[in-house]
């Protein structure tokens, strides 16, 4: 289970966005194979795969002597829960408030 | 890749504009399981503390006050500057009473390499305490 502000967070980058869009086109891929569609630096893309890893958006593995890079889904999926949730809670939030407001004599100790 | 990084939500409120702003202006008045009620409030530094007897301490500052149309304030977990939403209340006085829109942002602001464990840490106690809140307002209906 990851954050998901740490989800939030690797999205906030264009650049990283458009890593992990090119990760996702590929299926799996290593770093120097991005580095060959990108024209950002290969120590800028080792950053950017670095911070999509600890999110949890992207997982590597071992194949021979290349890491290689494929997403996974299941913490974007949960980031959008997430704030699901907490526009659910405002939408609570706001009822509640509408009630107090329009309820002058109580719901307030005032 | 479409994650926001804010949310908006909005209300419309039969009541007078200074009512509406009396309540809305409270800091944490949204903070509780399902009734809004009063908080202890004390000055630490430069945050201010809001204590609820139920869902314990949350760490904020007012940024931008004006009466009766907007208020914004920054919301730290566990009193470190390291996670800090702003959630923002605009006023705004529309056919049939009062319309609240609250947008709260900043859920990408992250700190990239010391104090991301702190970040983590503070994380954990900000969701838990929202999970307690969601789990006693679900349950009380």
């Amino acid at each position: 289970m990851t954050e998901p502000t740490l989800v939030f967070a690797a999205l906030a980058d264009p650049s990283r966005c458009r890593v992990l869009e090119l990760i996702a086109q590929h299926g799996s891929v290593s770093a120097s194979e991005l580095a060959g569609e990108l024209t950002i630096s290969r120590q800028a893309i080792l950053k950017h795969l670095k911070i999509l890893d600890h999110s949890g958006l992207v997982a590597s593995h071992r194949e021979g002597r290349l890491v290689v890079f494929s997403v996974t889904p299941v913490p974007l999926r949960e980031a959008a829960a997430w704030l699901a949730d907490r526009a659910a809670m405002w939408d609570r939030q706001l009822r509640l408030l509408k009630h107090a407001a329009e309820s002058p004599d109580e719901e307030t100790d005032r | 890749m479409s994650v926001p990084n804010s949310i908006e939500r909005e209300i419309i409120i039969n009541a007078p504009l200074e009512r509406v702003w009396d309540l809305v202006s409270v800091p944490g008045w949204f903070i509780n399981t399902g009734t809004i009620r009063e908080h202890r409030l004390e000055e630490r530094g430069d945050k201010l503390i809001v204590i609820d007897e139920e869902l314990g301490e949350f760490a904020m500052r007012v940024e931008k006050v004006e009466p009766p149309h907007y208020m914004s304030s920054r919301w730290y977990a566990n009193h470190v500057e390291t996670s800090d939403n702003l959630v923002e209340f605009h006023l705004d006085e529309v056919e049939g009473g009062v319309r609240v829109r609250v947008v709260e942002s900043g859920f990408a602001t992250m700190p990239e390499d010391a104090r991301e464990q702190a970040y983590r840490d503070n994380l954990h106690g900000w969701e838990s305490e929202l999970a307690v809140a969601k789990a006693r307002l679900e349950g009380s209906r």
